[in-house]
């Protein structure tokens, strides 16, 4: 890819590449409702390396949840397989952690019933629980409001909890579906920031799911980018800007613009083939023939 | 609160009123004063005491069971969905039967005994605890439960760590609900089935044509009901609305 600025292929020849953590074999799933039948994701094939930071973004309904959901274990491929280390994943586990788009924090629970909640499933003794629960609180900054109800933290401190629920259980890897979407801009910058701290000092794996360009840029290593119906992926792009990077630096706006380009050219296609003649490509904008009933297509 | 207690105090006069200045004897419309000297006596006679503990001791026999067995129906047919086809209708059918309809079929298989009475009760209050249950779990964040899932929860540990306290506050208003159908169908049983109880007592003040003796203890059972309303569930449905963060007034 012309367009991303590539120390990248230089580096990799140098380093011994990392093993392989996390790998998708033409991996399909479909759902049914009904008469319909809707192909999620078809034929995706990935290896994902121990350390990396991947992103993917799409569309939204290019399937790319499902791809996460698949390597969680919350769902069975019907085509392929999904393996965990070379062993083909049964269900979800403690090796990987998910974090969803709202913060699915239990709500009966205080902050730190919540980060305990894992390590209780792990059968830890309570005294070493205590410990590790203060020592994550302290990680994302929540250590004041251990006692408090979820119902009473602000939107980006209940993913900072639900953050420190996933890691709580010390996982390799961590699955990430689209965690700062329903954030405010000023949150999910400083969200974005200590994400790539804790990822550096953790050496975790990461898989992070977004429809943000520019998210995806200042977070990944590599970016994914998904084609939709069905869904499956394009292209995968290797991010080398140096860290920690910030939505406004301006290499990852020249990035996330060349990316936004090929996004961009799915989308319009999707819309072609959705709306078919009422859509013209070249002014860009939707135009319905006049006389037509409102909504046909659609 | 105070003002309550102010405006109980203005109706309890007005009743005082109605009755002395009506254009009815006393004896069909006794005011609170000839009702809290019936209460009284009543308690003097020392009969009093013996029936309020021998309903309330049916009522918390009946009203246990009925939660035992009405709590894990109701998150069986919530979660199972066989379980619903095969006994959804049934208990939701059940449940709209006026729970004294179960008192001849009761003392025809119980005999009398404190058995058809239990039976009332427990009929008349496990399907609606079992209803509520049901609704609650059905109405769950599913994604609580995926949640738990990838944080290691499996079988028994998912609904004891998950579903059941994730449905409390529907479990706390099926409870609640359960409870005054087991109070009605206790009295409900206790007025036809002569056995003793507070049941018996306004049955006896009927024979006794002792209006004032029947107020008594319709206002004693009043107070049982009111009394458990507030000390027993407000404070628990308050518990759990801060925590889950219900409340909004």
């Amino acid at each position: 890819m012309s367009a991303i600025p590539s120390t990248a292929a230089r580096q990799s020849a140098l380093e011994v590449p990392a093993p392989v953590i996390l790998s998708l074999q033409g991996v399909g799933r479909a759902f049914s409702n009904g008469r319909d039948r809707n192909v999620a994701v078809e034929d995706v094939s990935l290896d994902i390396q121990q350390g990396e930071f991947l992103c993917v973004i799409g569309p939204s309904g290019c399937g790319k949840s499902t791809l996460l959901n698949l390597m969680a274990g919350l769902e069975r491929p019907d085509r392929g397989q999904v393996l965990v280390r070379g062993e083909p994943v049964r269900g979800p586990g403690p090796d990987r952690a998910v974090m969803f788009q709202e913060h699915a924090l239990f709500p009966w629970r205080t902050v730190a019933g919540n980060v305990s909640y894992p390590l209780e499933q792990l059968g830890w003794k309570r005294e070493r629980i205590a410990q590790r629960v203060e020592e994550l609180l302290r990680l994302v900054h929540l250590a004041r409001f251990a006692k408090s109800n979820v119902h009473e933290l602000s939107g980006g401190m209940r993913q900072r909890v639900a953050l420190a629920r996933a890691l709580a259980g010390d996982p390799d890897i961590l699955l990430m579906d689209e965690p700062f979407a329903a954030l405010d801009a000023q949150t999910r910058e400083v969200l974005l920031m200590e994400l790539q701290r804790l990822w550096q000092s953790s050496g975790k794996t990461v898989v992070f799911v977004t429809h943000n360009v520019r998210e995806a840029v200042v977070l990944g290593t590599k970016v994914a980018l998904m084609a939709t119906r069905p869904g499956r992926i394009q292209r995968v792009l290797q991010v080398d800007l140096p860290r920690p990077r910030s939505v406004e630096d301006r290499d990852v706006t020249l990035v996330a613009a060349s990316m936004n380009q090929h996004l961009k050219a799915e989308i319009e296609r999707v819309l072609r083939e959705e709306l078919g003649d009422d859509y013209r490509a070249p002014e860009g904008r939707l135009v319905r023939p006049a006389g037509g009933p409102l909504g046909s297509g659609i | 609160m105070l003002r309550r207690a102010a405006w109980c105090g203005l109706l309890v006069a007005l009743w005082e009123a109605a009755s002395r200045l009506g254009p009815w004897p006393p004896w069909i419309l006794p005011g609170p004063s000839q009702v809290a000297i019936s209460l009284y006596e009543l308690a003097r006679e020392g009969s009093l005491a013996g029936n309020v503990a021998r309903s309330i001791g049916r009522l918390g026999a009946g009203y246990g069971l009925a939660l035992l067995i009405g709590v894990p129906l109701g998150l069986l047919i919530g979660r199972s969905r066989l379980a619903e086809e095969v006994v959804g209708t049934p208990v939701l059918g059940l449940q709209s039967l006026p729970s004294i309809c179960w008192l001849p079929v009761a003392m025809l298989w119980f005999g009398l005994s404190e058995g058809a009475i239990l039976f009332v009760v427990v009929m008349g209050s496990a399907l609606s605890v079992a209803l509520a249950s049901q609704a609650g779990v059905r109405s769950l964040n599913p994604l609580w439960i995926r949640a738990a899932r990838t944080l290691g929860a499996r079988g028994v540990g998912l609904y004891t760590s998950v579903l059941l306290p994730a449905s409390l506050p529907s479990l706390l208003s099926g409870a609640k609900l359960g409870w005054t159908f087991a109070w009605r169908s206790l009295m409900a049983a206790e007025l036809l089935y002569v056995s003793g109880g507070l049941g018996q007592l306004l049955h006896a003040g009927r024979e006794l044509n002792d209006v004032a003796r029947v107020f008594a203890v319709m206002t004693l059972i009043l107070a049982i009901g009111l009394a458990t309303e507030k000390l027993a569930f407000a404070p628990l449905e308050r518990r759990i609305h801060a925590r889950f963060g219900m409340d909004r007034e």
